[in-house]
């Protein structure tokens, strides 16, 4: 069984005025297939940089990204943005729905993005907020809805283009604690079943507890793995 | 993704988001309906200047007819041949250079044609009208006279546009009497011409009817020879003798002149007139070239015939230099133009003479014409040229103006240049005259025009200036509307473009996703603007109607007697043009800022979408 993640020497500097400063430092980790991931840590301890250059959201300063397989380090604009598009899913801590939207239009817009003609799209967002219990409120804007719901649209949304990996940031971070666990589970059930893995960062010790694999984070380097 | 999918999220947001909208669609909206208001009155109100102001007068004010500079005639250079005179006269290249001014839809040379004694009989009953000026006009030029096609088909009447001063008619009525003596003393020195006013010679204007003579057709017989003076002018004493000559005086001066032809022509032959059906299609009553004018199409043709007509008339014998010198006289070519003048020993008197002296009448409207003199020189012969005049009889002469030959080739005149004294400027709105003018003289053209005109140059350059500020307005406005609320929506919208960034969506797609969206809002107000800018322009044309007719009663009265009131109607006019070109102004300026403003919302990184503040 290959690698769905590997971050090899991954490095980030970037410059706040005259002082350079080194967000992630020769970070070095592996995923095999069918597991997940969560990343624990202190905040400024590099968490959101490491998701973000994972994801390819954010240029590296040094080191690789292997993805299923794939290096992204030299993928063009479009290349990147395909791939995102295509093998990862997003969840982030603010609840990034575009409020002009409906539910249901929130979930199909990935696979619009993917060139998915709009009756099959919206047949599968359909399914989708099926499975996160929101059928009910499909036709519903994000400001109708309660952050909870929300958040389960956002991860109907990471699933719309049947991903191999989730990142997600802090995911609850937001939530009560009902809604989080929610949330949580309903991330497991459906990654599980779909084989996906999900790679989230969270500073709940409870919730690291439920991940096959755990690295803790500081001052940009790994803690232990 | 799918372009219809990125246009569908437009359609969204401005659905979702019609307020913030709004900010681009109400100013586009407000800019165009203006535009098209404003420019349709301009529009309108140059052309109710132009076509109801005047009536008949306003179109007059479309030519502008320049004139050669006239120098005082000078006797001492009467008879320098290098007379500069013709250096003067215009030619095509006048045509061309005027041609380029803006405002000028056509000039055209006014070529007097080299023939002589066009004359009809049967135009009115009983009444010889003679011409004797024929020049060409052409098809834009000839509309400012006649509502009809002024061109000529070959097997048809030949349109014609008559000039009223040429509608006159000369009898001689001696009373019973041989002899008529006139007291010349109190004929002030310098005023020549008044003596020519012989008590014996009656010149009448011939009543017509404008709209009936116009469709008549009629025969016009040109060239024949020239009718022998009947009488002589003896001024030796302080009183003018004119004596009537007998029949036998007459006949004997025919015989000599026939004797003379009959040498080298066919007399019969060559005294016989060509003639032509013409159509009358208009009537000239105020322009200052005294002439009748045919179709541009039509001159080469009528000169062809007329020389060929001589040509073919010669019985063979070679005539000879000297000959041409003192017998006989006809028109000119040196090589580059056929002229009016006679053999060159008179040079600019000659062709003073030659214009003034024709058959019957002259057209210069009111000075009594000159009988026709055997040496075609007027004033009795006085200057002793005892030339017979033969129609069609082209003298070759070389540069210095001596004769060399008789010409035997009838296309000489097609083939040769052409000049003129008038050149017909048609320019395309009376409202532009005062510019056109300007810029005529600019061009090195003395044209001193009446200040008519003055009170349209004054509402015209008020309305160029309107229109020039408007548009420049609605540029800069445009531009930074766009720009304003584009970078307005985009600075907005970074987390959205963050999170379509992380879904997935190109750098291309986001630069497409804002230009749309900014040109949707754009077409949005554009297409109400010129909605709501048509309906309500009916509205305003009713305002700028009684403005106009105020303007007209009150300033344009005092200038001009004849006023026409203007009809409503015009002012409800659209300029589709000038939409035309602030829709181009709209879609250019708007996509250009559209780029460049939503070049920054594909820039945005990803990275936003995931930020936690």
């Amino acid at each position: 069984m290959g690698n769905i993640l590997e971050v090899k020497k991954l490095t980030k500097k970037y410059k706040d005025g005259d002082i350079e400063v080194t967000a992630l430092d020769n970070v070095s980790f592996s995923l095999p297939e069918g597991f997940d991931l969560a990343i624990l840590g202190p905040s400024g301890s590099g968490k959101t940089t490491l998701l973000q250059l994972a994801g390819g959201l954010d240029t590296m300063t040094s080191g690789d990204v292997i993805i299923s397989g794939q290096s992204i380090k030299n993928m063009s604009d479009s290349e990147i943005s395909d791939f995102r598009n295509k093998t990862m899913g997003f969840i982030f801590q603010m609840i990034n729905l575009h409020d002009f939207f409906t539910a249901k239009e929130n979930v199909m817009l990935p696979m619009l993005v993917a060139g998915v003609n709009r009756i099959e799209a919206e047949e599968k967002a359909l399914k989708l907020l099926e499975k996160v219990g929101l059928s009910p409120r499909a036709n519903h804007l994000p400001k109708q809805l309660s952050g909870g719901e929300q958040q389960r649209v956002a991860v109907a949304r990471a699933l719309a283009n049947d991903p191999k990996i989730i990142f997600a940031d802090e995911p609850t971070g937001k939530l009560d604690k009902a809604n989080s666990k929610l949330v949580i589970d309903i991330l497991e059930n459906l990654s599980h079943d779909n084989g996906m893995s999900v790679i989230m960062i969270t500073h709940d010790e409870n919730i690291a507890k439920r991940f096959s694999r755990v690295i803790k984070l500081e001052n940009g380097s790994v803690k232990n793995n | 993704m799918k372009l219809k999918d990125i246009l569908l999220i437009n359609i969204k947001k401005l659905k979702t988001k019609t307020k913030k909208a709004l900010f681009l669609i109400i100013p586009i909206f407000v800019l165009i309906t203006l535009s098209v208001i404003l420019s349709s009155q301009i529009k309108n109100i140059q052309a109710a200047a132009a076509n109801s102001v005047f009536g008949t007068i306003a179109q007059k004010f479309t030519l502008i007819e320049v004139q050669t500079e006239q120098t005082a005639f000078d006797p001492s250079k009467a008879f320098n041949t290098t007379s500069s005179v013709e250096d003067n006269r215009f030619s095509a290249l006048d045509e061309t250079t005027l041609s380029t001014i803006e405002g000028v839809k056509s000039v055209s040379l006014q070529t007097t044609l080299p023939v002589k004694n066009a004359k009809t009989t049967d135009l009115f009953t009983d009444k010889t009208v003679s011409f004797s000026s024929l020049s060409t006009l052409n098809t834009t030029a000839a509309a400012i006279y006649t509502t009809s096609d002024f061109t000529y088909t070959e097997g048809e009447a030949v349109p014609i546009i008559l000039n009223a001063s040429a509608l006159t008619t000369s009898t001689e009525d001696w009373g019973g009497k041989t002899e008529i003596t006139m007291d010349t003393s109190s004929i002030t020195r310098g005023q020549g011409g008044m003596a020519q006013r012989l008590s014996f010679l009656k010149t009448e204007a011939i009543t017509y009817d404008k709209e009936s003579l116009i469709g008549t057709t009629f025969t016009m017989s040109v060239g024949g020879l020239d009718t022998i003076q009947d009488y002589t002018i003896d001024r030796s004493s302080g009183t003018m003798i004119i004596k009537k000559l007998t029949d036998e005086e007459m006949a004997t001066k025919v015989e000599e002149r026939k004797t003379a032809i009959s040498t080298y022509w066919n007399y019969d032959q060559v005294s016989t007139p060509i003639t032509y059906t013409f159509v009358v299609v208009g009537i000239v009553d105020d322009n200052t070239a005294n002439t009748t004018y045919i179709p541009q199409n039509f001159g080469d043709t009528l000169v062809k015939d007329y020389i060929a007509h001589e040509v073919n008339s010669r019985n063979g014998t070679a005539i000879p230099t000297t000959v041409l010198n003192s017998t006989f006289t006809g028109v000119t070519y040196d090589g580059v133009e056929v002229k009016t003048s006679s053999n060159g020993m008179m040079g600019q008197m000659v062709r003073r003479m030659e214009n003034s002296s024709s058959t019957g009448n002259t057209n210069n409207g009111g000075t009594p014409p000159e009988r026709p003199t055997e040496g075609g020189l007027g004033f009795g012969g006085e200057f002793g040229s005892k030339g017979y005049y033969i129609p069609g009889l082209v003298i070759q002469v070389d540069s210095s103006n001596n004769v060399t030959g008789a010409v035997s080739d009838s296309n000489v005149y097609t083939a040769s240049t052409k000049y003129g004294d008038y050149l017909d400027v048609v320019i395309d709105n009376v409202v532009n005259r005062t510019a056109i003018i300007e810029a005529i003289n600019d061009a090195g053209y003395a044209y001193q025009d009446t200040d008519d005109v003055a009170v349209f140059d004054k509402l015209q350059s008020t309305l160029n200036t309107v229109s020039s500020v408007f548009m420049i307005s609605f540029i800069v406005l445009v531009s930074a509307l766009v720009a304003f609320t584009m970078s307005k929506f985009i600075s907005e919208s970074i987390r959205e473009i963050g999170i379509f960034r992380a879904i997935g969506m190109r750098k291309n797609s986001v630069l497409v996703m804002f230009i749309s969206q900014s040109l949707l809002y754009v077409l949005i107000g554009y297409v109400a603007g010129i909605g709501l800018g048509i309906a309500l322009n009916f509205v305003a044309g009713y305002f700028v109607a009684g403005w106009f007719n105020t303007f007209l009663t009150e300033t344009v009265a005092k200038t001009f007697n004849v006023v026409n009131t203007v009809d409503a109607s015009i002012f409800s006019g659209i300029n589709f043009t000038s939409i035309g070109i602030y829709t181009a102004l709209l879609i250019g300026i708007s996509s250009i800022i559209s780029i460049i403003t939503s070049l920054s919302a594909s820039k945005v990184s990803p990275v936003e979408a995931i930020k936690n503040e």
